[in-house]
């Protein structure tokens, strides 16, 4: 049963990403292109998750009551079924018929069998992540008891505010708790399902990305090794064990952004840029580091954009000119009508985001123990100066040089983060420093082993859509 | 250059054997004999009985062992390694080692194997300072709804010894495949005991691994053999953690034989406790004009946080600091105080923060409500 509702969950999303797809062909009356069935499954439930999310806040905006909300819910699930039948029927699909090879199937079984593994285990345990109880699944809880619609706040403004609740961390997004939220009005078990469901959108963002190193020629024995590598790298294993954190969801979708960023620098579709965008905007409404990867996939964007301009070497000018008068000034500090960005020697303040003062700590043998130590990554880490070093060395098209110079900017602001400010606290006690990791890792993971094959005699002979990359 | 594999496997994989099993930080004591513990033991003869070749310990909650230091007549900082050999005990259960050094505790978890070999640094060069050496067996009850049954542990020997008597690959094994378990805290690393039993294996195998992509650069042959190095690498690895995982299953069907509806005992505890709260709160909610909002005196630890998450059907919040009514604006301000602030019902004189605060609503064993005045 608790395997039936986390399917039939998955299909709902998978309805809302199909339905928001054939709605864009539908307008532009187009026929829609099903390229390969399992990745636009895996975007249609990524996409149907966004789409979920962004409408229960828009429920959440307007008051709805629960009763209401799911009646909307089952209403625009109806509706979603009706557009993609009216595309059938329109303009129609066109799937490409892929005949499934050896390996594919043998992928598929790896996913399965991994997925069934962590299953089994998980199913065992209570629901017993903090993270899940007190905040997830607790709000999922409140609104399900008070309304969907009811202000959440912190205990100082919940003690004059009156018709709202309290939750101590009011300030945390909304998006899972309201992933949380549709099974309890179904009066499903929510925890259960969301069981399921996570293992499943896990399974479909690691097809996601064995499909792409296929595209990249990866041979067979590659993607089945990166398979076991997803599914055996135990912290990863860990958080899908222990249900209920939200860094896996912002591991799936920082790599999922990552892919379909590659997509949209490779094909140019404004449908393709639509999607990259609703996933950015996924980002913060998970957590609020979430507001962080977006800036920094937007500052890689930008920075990829101005290196590949004519007048790069003038633009580096007005940076370095712009850098030295700061530098002249004691720092930057501006203050803006949604927050202030202060950056010196003392302290670094960007909006709301952080407000810390720089001070040094040595992590480096914490550092050192959560990466190889306590066998979080088991030997995964080895990689990195490789994969830095062949960022360098080898030429890459734009796409797959904003996906690897996110990845650097994201691995340099964690290292900032825990080694000059006051987060090294959460290094020293090894609990945020395994965590932040956590969300880079699928992506830390797919770029190795894109650099895999690259090695000598290992791409497979079949011609690739993009030699370089 | 049909060669060039053949070289490369045949020196990969001597490098291989010798990262793997390359003694590291092993001082030569030829001279140390084991020191066997089997008559040192002192504890109530029914708790600890000798059957069929192996000791048999019962365990209810907790069992603790004394060490009688005053037959011991070796040096005890001569061994670095605690040895118990056909170790039986179910993966709820703990064995440790305890000591105090100039009346410092230390304690050390041994590893959970068959044959367990545990290192062990007594944190002292001189044994005189070493004392209360005690063998402790504990139920843990972090994930575990199960009333405190006895439970059985037995071993066939147990005894300290130094790790150059050991062979090399048993003393390596046991501690790759030490079992560990899932705790409440687990998810913010696979291990955070000490030691750490794969660090040392992980560390072998990325040397190797180091030094492969250095030959493989010095042979220049295909890619191919230098993923699968990586793969035999990472399958290393993955064998011992997939042997915890197996193990994991097991602590939990033993930990939640019939099912999960709660973390442990003290969540099933605050669950009743909550449901007790729940009919006076609905009895006080009817009776009232005015909106009401509850409050947990409490702080963010499991025994509050936990009774909140019991108690969300109703307006409730969470905080470790008293308010009046005034702050509260046109709201009753209905206080639930368990644990250690439920004293202050009792007396209200007693305690800063009480006096003249509240006045009392209802007063039980386990909690009292009181509303702010």
């Amino acid at each position: 049963m608790i395997i039936l509702t986390g399917l039939v969950y998955s299909l709902y999303f998978m309805v809302l990403g199909f339905a928001a797809r054939a709605s864009y062909h539908l307008l532009n009356q187009s026929k829609l292109f099903i390229e390969k069935k399992t990745d636009f499954s895996a975007h249609a439930l990524f996409l149907g998750i966004f789409l979920h999310t962004a409408i229960f806040n828009l429920f959440q905006i307007i008051g709805l009551s629960n009763s209401m909300a799911l009646t909307f819910t089952m209403l625009g699930l109806g509706l979603g079924i009706a557009i993609i039948i009216t595309q059938a029927i329109k303009f129609g699909f066109h799937v490409a018929t892929i005949k499934p090879s050896k390996n594919n199937v043998i992928t598929l079984l790896l996913i399965f069998t991994g997925s069934l593994a962590i299953y089994c285990n998980a199913s065992l345990l209570p629901e017993m992540a903090w993270d899940s109880w007190m905040v997830w699944i607790g709000k999922a809880n409140q609104w399900y008891q008070h309304g969907l619609a009811t202000p959440v706040n912190s205990f100082d403004q919940w003690i004059t505010h009156q018709d709202s609740i309290f939750n101590g961390s009011a300030h945390y997004p909304d998006a899972l708790p309201l992933l949380y939220l549709l099974p309890k009005l179904f009066g499903w078990n929510s925890y259960d399902t969301m069981l399921v469901f996570y293992l499943i959108v896990f399974a479909m963002m690691t097809l996601l990305l064995v499909s792409r190193l296929e595209r990249k020629s990866a041979p067979g024995y590659l993607q089945m090794l990166l398979v076991v590598v997803i599914y055996t790298t135990p912290l990863l294993n860990n958080h899908l064990m222990i249900t209920g954190y939200a860094d896996i969801w912002m591991a799936m979708f920082i790599v999922i952004i990552m892919l379909t960023l590659i997509d949209y620098h490779e094909k140019g579709d404004i449908g393709v840029g639509i999607t990259l965008l609703c996933y950015l905007a996924m980002l913060p409404m998970i957590k609020l580091e979430g507001w962080v990867w977006l800036l920094l996939f937007m500052i890689a964007h930008l920075l990829v954009s101005l290196a590949n301009n004519p007048h790069r070497f003038k633009f580096l000018g007005v940076f370095a000119a712009l850098a030295i008068i700061f530098w002249f000034m004691g720092g930057l500090h501006l203050s803006l009508p949604f927050g202030n960005i202060v950056i010196n020697s003392e302290k670094f303040e960007f909006l709301h985001l952080i407000n810390a003062r720089i001070a040094f700590t040595n992590i480096t043998p914490e550092v050192l123990l959560g990466f190889f130590g306590q066998n979080n990554w088991s030997i995964l880490w080895l990689g990195l100066p490789f994969l830095l070093i062949s960022f360098w060395v080898t030429q890459h098209n734009k796409a797959s040089q904003v996906a690897h110079l996110f990845f650097m900017l994201a691995l340099a602001c964690f290292f900032f983060l825990f080694y000059f400010t006051q987060a090294s606290q959460w290094a020293k006690d090894l609990t945020a420093l395994n965590r932040v990791v956590l969300q880079l890792v699928p992506c830390y993971i797919f770029l190795l082993f894109k650099m895999l094959i690259r090695l000598k005699g290992v791409a497979t002979e079949k011609p690739s859509a993009n030699p370089i990359s | 250059m049909r060669s060039r594999p053949l070289i490369f496997w045949t020196i990969s994989i001597a490098m291989l054997l010798l990262c793997l099993f390359f003694p590291v930080n092993q001082t030569t004591k030829n001279s140390t004999e084991p020191l066997s513990l089997s008559s040192l033991i002192k504890v109530e003869p029914k708790f600890l009985t000798y059957l069929d070749n192996k000791f048999q310990a019962t365990v209810v909650g907790k069992l603790t062992m004394d060490v009688k230091q005053e037959k011991v007549t070796q040096d005890l900082t001569d061994f670095d390694v605690f040895i118990v050999e056909g170790l039986d005990m179910d993966f709820n259960t703990q064995f440790s080692i305890q000591w105090q050094v100039d009346g410092i505790s230390h304690s050390q978890s041994l590893n959970h194997n068959t044959k367990s070999i545990t290192p062990i640094d007594f944190k002292t060069t001189d044994s005189e300072k070493i004392d209360n050496l005690q063998l402790v067996l504990q139920s843990t009850y972090q994930l575990n709804s199960q009333a405190a049954v006895p439970k059985t542990v037995s071993f066939s020997s147990i005894y300290f010894d130094h790790s150059s008597n050991q062979n090399i690959w048993e003393h390596q094994t046991t501690q790759w495949f030490a079992f560990n378990p899932v705790e409440i805290n687990s998810i913010n690393g696979y291990s955070n005991s000490y030691p750490l039993p794969l660090k040392d294996l992980i560390l072998r195998l990325v040397m190797w691994l180091a030094l492969n992509i250095l030959l493989y650069l010095f042979i220049k042959l295909n890619g191919v053999h230098l993923i699968v190095s990586f793969g035999l690498a990472w399958l290393i690895t993955t064998l011992p953690f997939i042997s915890n995982f197996l193990k994991q299953h097991q602590q939990m069907l033993n930990a939640y034989p019939n099912g999960h509806k709660y973390i442990n005992t003290l969540d099933e505890n605050l669950f009743q406790l909550a449901q007790t709260i729940k009919v006076e709160l609905n009895h006080l909610s009817a009776q009232s004009n005015a909106p009401i909002k509850y409050v947990i005196l409490g702080s963010n630890q499991f025994e509050y946080l936990r009774l909140f998450y019991h108690l969300t059907e109703f307006n409730v919040g969470l905080s470790n600091r008293f308010l009046n009514i005034n702050d509260a604006k046109q709201q009753k301000l209905i206080y639930i105080l368990s644990n250690q602030y439920r004293e202050a019902c009792n007396n209200p004189q007693a305690e800063i923060w009480a006096k003249n605060r509240f006045s009392l609503l209802s007063q039980q064993p386990e909690y009292c409500l009181v509303e702010a005045l």
